[in-house]
């Protein structure tokens, strides 16, 4: 199984191969770093921490305790958006969708969160729950999402980073929003939201959480493994796709 | 001139296509010219004459525009008349 972790907070070069080399140690395939717009048109060293990484996975050091490193690691930068309101969010989207591999839109909002869901251009909508005494979705969203191909990302920092009141009220949006995919199946996301070594866990970790809210382990391992995979999958063809359902075929 | 970009809103007749998926396992491989077209079904001419009514709803078709181009369509974005297809609103990606 590959597993691939969909949002880890990329800083600096030494930051990001910190987070990169720790999570191919965990057993992960992939990840994807997030940047936000205002940073990420100046990344320009993800190619050398794949270089860097490759060269250690068939020549590792003898001082690392890293025997399985991957040395196919696929690395993946993303933007979130982090939008104002519905206008600055549809702006954002057009200028970074097709410079970008992953388009993260940060919820909280509702009103972000429904164009979110509405727009098939949106990757994922991170933590639609943010700053909510709600799950941040409903029914009508969730058929938006559906429609639209629109992840719902659960963030297990979330988790990890609270206490208490806070920590059920996070697992009981959590629950919430396993609830509509079960019903609408949109696709569910789950992430570390790593920012420091620190906060990644192994895949069969987040499963065993994900377990916790009502997610079957099933579905938790294609939401940690297929999902990515086929987001990135359908975005390396949306520059042959001409409408939904129309796409050039390259011979 | 029919393109990638506009073939689905074009007429049909006369391209040649073949059916890549359908639901109907004895449908897919079949590859000739469209020689007509209702407003769920396409009527494909194959080697040899013979004439095979498609469904386009559950069936995903390759056509090759005169420029050699191939374009993959689902048909359920063809489903309705063709005459009405010009004017129908189609969801961008």
């Amino acid at each position: 199984m590959k597993f691939f972790d969909c949002h880890l907070y990329g800083k600096n070069y030494e930051s990001d191969y910190r987070l990169i080399e720790e999570s191919s140690r965990l057993g992960y395939s992939g990840a994807s770093l997030f940047y936000s717009t205002d940073n990420y048109q100046s990344v320009d060293y993800l190619e050398t921490i794949n270089e860097n990484l490759l060269a250690r996975g068939t020549h590792p050091p003898e001082d690392t305790p890293s025997p399985d490193f991957s040395s196919d690691f696929h690395l993946v930068a993303g933007v979130e958006i982090r939008p104002k309101h519905g206008e600055d969010l549809r702006k954002k989207i057009n200028k970074f969708r097709k410079k970008s591999d992953l388009l993260m839109v940060l919820g909280g909002d509702l009103k972000i969160n429904r164009a979110s869901c509405e727009n098939s251009k949106v990757d994922i909508l991170s933590r639609p729950y943010l700053k909510r005494r709600d799950c941040g979705i409903n029914h009508v969203f969730a058929k938006e999402a559906a429609r639209n191909n629109v992840a719902i990302e659960l963030n297990m920092s979330d988790i990890l980073r609270s206490q208490s009141v806070f920590r059920s009220k996070m697992l009981a949006h959590f629950r919430e929003i396993i609830k509509l995919h079960k019903k609408f199946h949109f696709p569910v996301l789950i992430t570390s939201g790593a920012s420091s070594i620190y906060d990644l866990r192994t895949p069969r970790d987040l499963v065993a959480v994900a377990n916790c809210f009502g997610m079957a382990p099933e579905d938790a391992i294609l939401s940690l493994s297929n999902v990515p995979w086929s987001i990135l999958e359908f975005n390396q063809q949306r520059k042959n796709m001409i409408i939904a359902g129309v796409k050039r075929i390259e011979s | 001139m029919i393109t990638p970009h506009n073939i689905f809103r074009h007429e049909i007749i006369g391209l040649n296509v073949e059916i890549t998926e359908s639901s109907h396992d004895g449908l897919v491989g079949i590859k000739g010219k469209v020689v007509d077209e209702t407003r769920n079904t396409i009527r494909v001419e194959v080697r040899g004459g013979r004439e095979t009514l498609i469904a386009k709803d559950n069936a995903i078709f390759q056509f090759l525009t005169p420029d050699g181009e191939k374009v993959e369509i689902d048909g359920k974005i063809l489903v309705s008349r063709p005459e009405d297809r010009i004017k129908k609103k189609f969801r961008k990606i």
